[in-house]
C-alpha cells in the first residue's frame, strides 16, 4: 500500500475513534464513579491549594479513598480543570487523548514489530483496536488506568525500537517511569517486564556500543524515581501488595485468576468481573467473533516463537497480567488492562494469516465484520450500558447535590451503609470548598499522612454528615435523611414519622435516592427518649 | 491421494464422529437451548424500550428479533466450546492441561498449517465445533461431539512427552 494512503488511513481511523471516544462524553457512563469523583476533587484542591483533600502539600502518592494511588493522573487534572473548568469531561478528556495516542503508537508499535505479512493486516488490526470495547470503555473514564496504560505502551514501543536504536533506551525508561507514577498496576508490571526484557535479550541488550545509553537511560530512570525512593519506606508504598496473600491461598489464587483471564468466554462474550461498573452488557471486552482469530493467533505465537519479535510479543503476553493475576480473589478486568496490547496482536496475527490463505474472503469478512461491530458496540456501550449500570456509576448524586445546594439552611444525614465512598461525590458535585474541607477532615488523618490507616466510615462537612443512619437519635433531629431504597423500610419511615420529600430515580424510573425529613417535635411527644429531645 | 493413503482409518474416523453425532442429537433437547426463559423475555421486552423513538425498529431487530438472539445464543456456544474452562477440570483434572496445550499444537501444525497434509481429522474437528455449538455444552452428555478430540490430544501430548524424556535419558546415556 502507498505510504499515502496509509498514513491517511491511519488518521481517519484516528478520527474515527476521536469521534466515538467523545460522543456524548458527559453523558455516558451514565454517572460520575467514586474513582473519578475522588481524584476530580483532589485535583481541584491541588489546584485551588497546593495541598490534597486531607491538607498534604503536593503528595508522592494520594491517598484518595485509602489506595495511595500515584499521583501523575491527579496533577495532569489540575492542569485540565484550569484549562476546561471543574467539569467530568475534563478528567474524561484526560484518558480520551491517551487512548487516541495509544491507537498511533499501537499502528507504529504493529508496524515496527514486521509481525504481518501485509500493511493491510497493520491497518485492519489497528483499526479493531481502535473500536475494541475494552479501548472504548477506557479511553471515556475519568481515572488513571487508561494514562498509565499508554504511557506503559510508549515504553515498550521506544523498548523494542532501542534493540535497532539505543538511543531509544532513553526514552523508553522516561515512559516506563512515568507510567509508574501513574497506576499502581504498572508500579508492578514495569519491573516485572523490564528484569524478564533483560534476561531473554541479554546477548542484544549488553553490548559495548549500548553502554553509553543504558548508563545514561539508568541515570535518568533513578533520576525520576527519587521521588518514589522517598517514600518507600512508608506503608502508603506498600499498600497493594497484602492484596496477594488475601486469605492465605495464593497459589489458588493465581491459578484460578490465570485461567479465569484467559477464557475464551471471558474475554469474547460475558465478562465475569464481579463489578458492575467495569463491565458493559451484552458485550465483553473483545468482540465474539474475534475468538477465532485469537486461538489462530495463539497457535502461531507458539509457532513462530524463535523469532525475535515473536518473542517480545510474546514477553509482553506473559508478563502483562501478572499484576492482575496477583491481585487477590476476584478478577477486575481494569487491573488486566495491559493485556489488551498483546491480546489484539495475537488477534491481528490471526487475521492476518486469514487474510494470507483466503485475501478475497477475508476482506469480504473485515467488511462485514467492521460495520456489525461497531452495532454492537452502539447496542452495549451507548444504548444498554447507560441505562443498566447507572446505579454501579452512582447515577443520580448529581441530582441530590442539587437539592442540597437549594435546601442549604437544612441538615442531612446521607446514608453509606453500601456505598461507603459516596461521600466525595457530594464533594464533587457540591464544589466544596477544598480548604474547608480540609480544616474539617479527622486530624488523624493529617498526621503522618502516609502511615496507611484504614479508611473512615463517617464524615462530616458543612451541614452534611455522611454515614450510616442511627436509629436511636436521627429521627429526633430537624433533619433530612438521604437513603438508597434499603436504607428505609416503609415500616421504619411510620415509626420514626418521616416524611418522604424527594425521591431520585434512574433512567428506568426506580428510585435510586429517596428523601425524607424527621418529625421532631412530634417523635418527642410520643416517645420517652428525652434526652435525644434536648439536643 | 492423502485421504486414500489413511483410507481406512479417515473411515474409521467419520464413523465414529456419525456415532457420536448421532448420540448427541439423540441427547439433546434443541428446544430447551433456543427457548428463552420469562425474565429473558422481559429484559428483551426492556431493553427494546431503552432505544431512541427514531431507532425503535433497530432496538426491536437487537433486542427482540428471534434470529439475532438466537445468532447471540450460537456465538455465546461457540465461545464456550473453543473455552479450555469448559472442558478442564470438568472433564479432566487440570494437571493434564499442558499435555492437552502441546497435543492440540501437534495437531493443528501436523494438520492445519501444512498445505500437504490429509485434511480429514481437521474437517472432523471443524465440524464437531460447528456441530457442538448448535447443541450447546450444557446438555446431559456435555461436549460429547467434542472430548475424543480432547482426549487423544492429552494423551498424544502425553505420550509425546514420555518420548522426549526417554530421548533425553538414552541420549545422557
Amino acid at each position: 500500500m502507498k505510504r499515502k494512503i496509509e498514513v491517511l488511513m491511519v488518521f481517519a481511523i484516528l478520527f474515527f475513534a476521536g469521534v466515538i471516544y467523545l460522543f456524548k462524553l458527559d453523558k455516558v457512563p451514565s454517572g460520575f464513579y467514586v474513582d473519578e469523583a475522588v481524584v476530580s476533587y483532589n485535583a481541584l484542591s491541588i489546584l485551588q491549594t497546593g495541598k490534597d483533600a486531607f491538607g498534604q502539600p503536593f503528595p508522592v502518592l494520594f491517598r484518595l479513598l485509602g489506595s495511595y494511588t500515584p499521583p501523575l493522573f491527579i496533577y495532569v487534572s489540575s492542569l485540565a480543570i484550569k484549562f476546561f473548568g471543574y467539569q467530568i469531561i475534563s478528567f474524561r478528556l484526560i484518558s480520551v487523548v491517551s487512548a487516541l495516542v495509544s491507537v498511533l503508537f499501537f499502528y507504529l508499535f504493529v508496524r515496527k514489530l514486521k509481525i504481518f505479512s501485509s500493511s493491510h493486516a497493520n491497518l485492519i488490526t489497528t483499526g479493531l483496536y481502535a473500536i475494541s470495547p475494552w479501548l472504548v470503555f477506557n479511553a471515556r473514564l475519568g481515572y488513571e488506568v487508561t494514562l498509565a496504560y499508554t504511557l506503559f505502551n510508549l515504553g515498550v514501543y521506544f523498548l523494542y525500537a532501542a534493540l535497532g536504536k539505543p538511543k531509544n533506551y532513553i526514552f523508553s525508561f522516561l515512559f516506563f517511569s512515568l507510567a509508574t507514577y501513574s497506576a499502581h498496576t504498572q508500579r508492578f508490571l514495569v519491573p516485572i517486564f523490564c528484569i524478564l526484557f533483560f534476561l531473554i535479550f541479554r546477548n542484544t541488550v549488553f553490548k559495548k556500543s549500548n553502554y553509553k545509553y543504558l548508563f545514561w537511560s539508568a541515570i535518568f530512570t533513578f533520576f525520576i524515581h527519587t521521588l518514589h525512593l522517598s517514600v518507600i519506606s512508608t506503608p502508603a508504598f506498600w499498600v497493594k501488595n497484602q492484596r496477594l496473600i488475601e486469605g492465605g491461598r495464593v497459589l489458588h489464587n493465581i491459578f484460578n485468576q490465570t485461567t479465569s483471564y484467559l477464557s475464551t468466554k471471558n474475554l469474547f462474550y460475558e465478562l465475569t468481573d464481579i463489578d458492575l461498573q467495569h463491565t458493559i452488557p451484552g458485550i465483553s471486552v473483545m468482540y465474539n467473533w474475534m475468538v477465532i482469530p485469537f486461538l489462530i493467533g495463539l497457535f502461531l505465537l507458539v509457532k513462530r516463537r524463535r523469532e525475535k519479535n515473536i518473542k517480545f510479543l510474546g514477553l509482553i503476553t506473559a508478563t502483562s497480567l501478572i499484576p492482575a493475576v496477583l491481585s487477590g480473589e476476584f478478577i477486575s478486568i481494569q487491573r488486566a488492562l495491559p493485556f489488551l496490547l498483546p491480546l489484539m496482536i495475537v488477534i491481528g496475527l490471526g487475521l492476518d494469516f486469514m487474510l494470507k490463505k483466503a485475501r478475497f474472503w477475508g476482506i469480504v469478512a473485515m467488511l462485514v465484520l467492521f460495520p456489525i461491530s461497531f452495532l454492537l458496540l452502539y447496542r452495549s456501550y451507548f444504548v444498554l450500558f447507560p441505562v443498566e449500570r447507572a446505579d454501579g456509576w452512582n447515577y443520580g448524586y448529581d441530582k441530590l447535590a442539587e437539592y442540597i445546594i437549594n435546601n442549604a439552611n437544612k441538615n442531612f444525614v446521607i446514608d453509606n451503609s453500601r456505598n461507603p465512598r459516596n461521600y466525595i461525590l457530594l464533594l464533587h458535585f457540591l464544589n466544596y470548598p477544598p480548604q474547608r474541607y480540609q480544616s474539617e477532615v479527622d486530624s488523624k488523618y493529617k498526621n503522618d499522612y502516609y502511615r496507611s490507616l484504614p479508611p473512615e466510615n463517617s464524615y462530616k462537612f458543612g451541614n452534611i454528615e455522611v454515614r450510616e443512619i442511627n436509629w436511636k437519635y436521627d429521627s429526633y433531629k430537624d433533619q433530612i435523611i438521604v437513603g438508597d431504597p434499603l436504607s428505609v423500610s416503609d415500616s421504619q419511615a411510620k415509626e420514626h414519622l418521616l416524611e418522604k420529600v424527594g425521591e431520585i430515580k434512574n433512567p428506568v424510573n426506580n428510585p435510586i435516592l429517596i428523601l425524607y425529613k424527621t418529625n421532631p417535635v412530634e417523635k418527642c411527644k410520643q416517645n420517652t427518649n428525652k434526652e435525644f429531645c434536648l439536643q | 491421494m492423502k485421504f486414500a493413503k489413511h483410507r481406512k482409518i479417515n473411515l474409521v474416523i467419520i464413523a465414529l464422529f456419525i456415532i457420536f453425532f448421532v448420540i448427541q442429537l439423540m441427547s439433546a433437547n434443541i428446544k430447551n437451548e433456543y427457548s428463552f426463559t420469562p425474565a429473558q423475555l422481559d429484559q428483551q421486552i426492556q431493553r427494546m424500550n431503552y432505544y431512541q423513538p427514531g431507532l425503535a425498529r433497530l432496538g426491536y431487530i437487537l433486542e427482540r428479533k428471534k434470529e439475532v438472539r438466537i445468532l447471540d445464543k450460537l456465538s455465546e456456544n461457540l465461545v464456550e466450546v473453543l473455552d479450555f474452562n469448559t472442558y478442564f477440570p470438568a472433564y479432566m483434572p487440570f494437571v493434564l492441561f499442558p499435555f492437552f496445550l502441546s497435543g492440540v499444537y501437534k495437531f493443528f501444525e501436523k494438520n492445519f498449517i501444512n498445505d500437504d497434509s490429509d485434511r480429514t481429522l481437521l474437517i472432523v474437528v471443524f465440524f464437531s465445533i460447528l456441530i457442538q455449538s448448535f447443541f450447546g455444552v450444557k446438555g446431559k452428555l456435555g461436549p460429547i461431539l467434542l472430548l475424543p478430540f480432547i482426549y487423544l490430544s492429552t494423551g498424544d501430548g502425553f505420550v509425546n512427552f514420555v518420548l522426549y524424556i526417554k530421548n533425553k535419558y538414552e541420549k545422557k546415556n
